[in-house]
């Protein structure tokens, strides 16, 4: 295998005098994505009637912060939390597509920052790999990816920037909804989003479970047979199952005290043919 | 779906909400993204798990053989290959594989064993071997699984195999259930765990001390007769004289000493040796109570070493051995077995008899419960999803504690009802009989190999079986051995009986029988601190004592008055009695069957 990884790995091997220097170029490269990253968002979340400057500067500190730590869901909220502060209400659906790029950044900052570690590792090992060996080497063999994986992630994320704009066109947002409410009342045609939603919904939901009921394993079907059948059964069958337990536990009770009595039987015979002895004799 | 995955999914929930509400279009473009996004991670996702996990097929060689009909050997070194064989191309995908290791086969931490002919990265960084599970501290219930690490960036990978190396511990066999894998999608946000069965069965032959080892405390005779046919003396038919006597009428005219005759003026004839071959009886109690400890520590593991050691000794010297097997199931008779092949026969036997039965029945607790949700979730993973295996909304009990362990029992309920193919109202039986339960988790943690210890057994109840009836179960054999045997066995007794001794009266008419049939009685009761009780021992309280070697020197204690008295009992029967499962009990014996051999009728028998 020679992958970048395999480079990243023989890093080590080189003249210990170099290592200081190394170790400043990495920090000076860590610097620079972070510059770099702060400086894109600034400008795409640079709306005209925000907040001041401090308020900005404070969620962009979190949202940065969330990036370092690794808490990709958090860097989400922080951006959601950004968003609901900054942008205007009320806006025209108009804006949608030109927020493609804000979109796709953001997604793409969300899983930066889940994969940071191998991210930096890339990016650092690029630049040394430039620093040590020039231009003359092929920066290809850096980042070999596979076309295949490239393809599927560039398709991934088009759908997932796209599918937004054309889903949220399909209803109306904002200001529009009363005007939409009002139209759509005057020609009786109220229902129509409800409908195209209910399929669409039933429509995901049938996939799903269909796909789900497939993936199963046999031993899994059957159990979730038998776990379906145990929760239509279940409350007679456990009214059955107590009774037939406190029979049990009744029936040792009296095998116990059966028992205790065939020991004490003995002297409580004894007992009894004393009390009787002078009936015996009378008989006699 | 992992918590991470569910975050978000709540996360992109509200911030579609809040978006469409107070129309922020960013917003929801966002939070709808988000949600997408997660959903394409999960088809991915999806893809990945249908179509490349069914591709990955580990292959496990045990000692470079695959094949699951060769035999193991206790107490020897095994080496363990893992490989996956089909080329994989795992896009995105990190996976761990763990080999399931049954708990026969300890784990030393040095036998981890590096692959030195792989180059790559993932190999030298990841290719780390540690414990899966170690749930208890206390050592007494372990699954061990290694596994082997891999990530997204090991992309093509066409094989890869790990090495590591164990000791077995005991006779029986040892079974490899399978491996355990975890698949996770690129971003941690969906997770899978499947288990891959991978069965293979050994049968491992109890250990035994090389022929030669020992060296006869008897002198050898001069003349060495044919292999397995030892000098008796007694008059009979073979060619070494035994002793000149006077002539009486029917003696043969060929017999008649002449020379001595005339010397003495008296009729004298020869008496010959009698040549017999000499046989060892081994009659193996494997009752409860020597089934109780970990493998490698049981009474029977003692027990079948020595077994399989007299009877090396004594096939390499030509004698047979025959044996009874004997617990709880009933006895199993050994033919008179010699030559090579007799004793893998006899090797077999002790084997398949070492494996535990089912134990005996004792009341369910919450460490049981445990220990059954531990190997569910190893071996079964898929069994204990909730969105498979479903129970009945309920709502008492309130308490959070309380209710997880109602679901919990619950989700184990339905798992062994759908291994044992219970029907419906023996499911509903498992939920509330707490009998039924225990009952059915013993079964499952004894199928999984999991030795007799707590919580497959109690360590609080005594697991003696019945002494009358152990008793004379034995007794019963060695009637029916004397009633089968020539003349000059030995008998081998190996047996718990210091728990017996009030009992013994059962037992002593039998030896009484063997020794009066010239038979020649030796017991054995392997004792469980594996030390030999002293008297030298005796407990100085004065220092800083721990609670082990106090108990130590108490069952030390117990066993010196116990063990007096049983030889006592048995020295007035004429058998003799080692009280160790150890070297010294195989000496022992081999002493008692040279006597045998030599038809000396001098008494061995003394506390070894």
């Amino acid at each position: 295998m020679n992958t970048s990884i395999d480079r990243a790995s023989s890093a080590p091997d080189v003249d210990n005098s170099s290592i200081p220097r190394l170790q400043r170029v990495r920090t000076i490269s860590t610097l620079i994505q972070v510059v770099a990253v702060s400086l894109g968002f600034e400008m795409l979340l640079g709306f005209p009637e925000s907040l001041g400057l401090i308020p900005r500067l404070s969620i962009l500190a979190l949202i940065l912060f969330c990036i370092v730590l690794r808490l990709g869901w958090l860097t989400l909220v922080a951006l959601q939390a950004s968003l609901f502060f900054q942008e205007p209400e009320n806006q025209s659906l108009q804006q949608a597509p030109s927020g493609l790029l804000f979109v796709v950044v953001a997604i793409l900052s969300i899983v930066a920052a889940m994969n940071l570690p191998i991210m930096h590792r890339w990016v650092t090992d690029y630049i040394l790999e430039r620093l040590r060996f020039g231009s003359s080497r092929d920066s290809k063999s850096v980042f070999r990816l596979d076309i295949v994986t490239i393809a599927a992630r560039c398709l991934q994320f088009g759908l997932v920037a796209i599918l937004p704009c054309f889903l949220l066109a399909q209803f109306p947002i904002g200001r529009q909804s009363s005007t939409w409410l009002k139209w759509s009342l005057d020609n009786g045609q109220a229902v129509w989003p409800g409908t195209l939603m209910m399929v669409v919904v039933f429509g995901v939901f049938v996939l799903v479970r269909e796909n789900a009921w497939r993936q199963l394993l046999p031993s899994q079907a059957s159990l979730y047979l038998r776990s379906i059948q145990l929760i239509a059964f279940y409350r007679d069958l456990m009214v059955f199952e107590r009774f037939r337990l406190k029979q049990l536990n009744k029936n040792v009770a009296v095998d116990l005290k059966s028992k205790s009595n065939l020991i004490k039987r003995p002297k409580q015979i004894r007992q009894k043919s004393e009390s009787n002895e002078p009936d015996s004799k009378g008989l006699s | 779906m992992t918590r991470l995955a569910q975050l978000f999914v709540v996360a992109g929930m509200i911030g579609i909400c809040l978006g469409l509400f107070r129309g922020q279009i960013f917003l929801a473009m966002l939070s709808l993204s988000s949600l997408l996004w997660v959903l394409s991670e999960w088809l991915l996702f999806l893809g990945q798990t249908r179509f490349q996990v069914p591709r990955l097929q580990p292959v496990r060689l045990v000692n470079g053989e695959r094949e699951v009909n060769r035999s193991l050997w206790a107490d020897s070194m095994i080496q363990v290959r893992c490989q996956l064989q089909q080329p994989i191309v795992l896009y995105g995908v990190t996976f761990a594989l763990f080999d399931v290791v049954p708990a026969n086969l300890p784990l030393p931490a040095s036998s981890v064993v590096r692959n030195p002919e792989s180059k790559s990265w993932l190999i030298r960084t990841f290719f780390d071997f540690f414990r899966y599970a170690e749930k208890n501290p206390s050592n007494q219930f372990r699954l061990n699984s290694w596994r082997l690490p891999t990530s997204q960036a090991d992309r093509h990978v066409s094989e890869l195999h790990w090495d590591y190396s164990a000791r077995v511990r005991a006779a029986g066999n040892v079974l490899f259930p399978g491996f355990r894998i975890t698949i996770q999608s690129t971003h941690g946000l969906f997770r899978s765990v499947r288990f891959l069965k991978c069965e293979q069965s050994f049968r491992t032959l109890p250990s035994f001390v090389d022929a030669g080892e020992y060296q006869s405390l008897t002198k050898k005779s001069n003349v060495i007769p044919r292999h397995g046919i030892h000098r008796l003396a007694r008059s009979g038919m073979g060619s070494e004289l035994l002793e000149l006597k006077e002539y009486a009428p029917g003696d043969p005219f060929k017999s008649i000493a002449w020379k001595i005759s005339a010397k003495r003026d008296q009729w004298m004839t020869r008496q010959y040796e009698s040549e017999v071959p000499a046989r060892v009886q081994l009659f193996v109690d494997g009752s409860s109570s020597c089934r109780v400890g970990g493998f490698g520590f049981r009474l029977l593991d003692q027990m079948t070493f020595v077994a399989a050691s007299i009877g090396r000794m004594a096939i390499n010297a030509g004698d047979q051995v025959g044996g009874v097997l004997m617990d709880e199931r009933g006895m199993r008779r050994l033919p008179p077995l010699s030559g090579e092949k007799g004793f893998q026969v006899l090797l077999r036997a002790i084997s398949d008899f070492a494996v535990n039965p089912s134990p005996p029945p004792r009341q369910l607790t919450q460490r049981m419960m445990d220990a059954a949700w531990d190997l569910l979730s190893q071996r079964f993973p898929e069994l204990l999803d909730f969105k498979i295996n479903q129970f009945p909304f309920f709502v008492f009990p309130l308490l959070p504690n309380s209710r997880a362990r109602r679901v919990q029992r619950f989700l184990i309920a339905g798992a062994l009802a759908e291994i044992n193919g219970l029907t419906i109202r023996e499911h509903v039986a498992l939920i509330h009989d707490d009998l039924a339960m225990a009952r059915y988790i013993q079964a499952l943690l004894n199928l999984a190999g999991i030795p007799w210890i707590t919580p497959v057994v109690s360590s609080s109840e005594r697991l003696d079986r019945d002494p009358i009836e152990r008793l004379n179960q034995l007794s019963q054999s060695i009637t029916t051995a004397v009633g089968h045997a020539r003349d000059n066995e030995v008998f081998v007794v190996m047996s718990d009986l210091l728990n017996s001794i009030g009992f013994l009266e059962f037992l002593l008419p039998a030896v009484k029988l063997a020794v009066a049939k010239h038979h020649r009685v030796s017991f054995i009761c392997p004792t469980t601190t594996f030390q030999r009780p002293s008297k030298s021992v005796k407990p100085n309280l004065a220092g800083d004592w721990s609670t082990d070697d106090l108990l130590l020197v108490a069952e030390q204690a117990r066993l010196q008055i116990q063990s007096e008295q049983l030889r006592r009992e048995l020295h007035r029967c004429g058998a003799s009695l080692s009280l160790s499962g150890e070297r010294n009990a195989i000496r022992m014996i081999m002493t008692e069957l040279d006597a045998a051999k030599s038809g000396r009728s001098k008494f061995q028998g003394s506390l070894r």
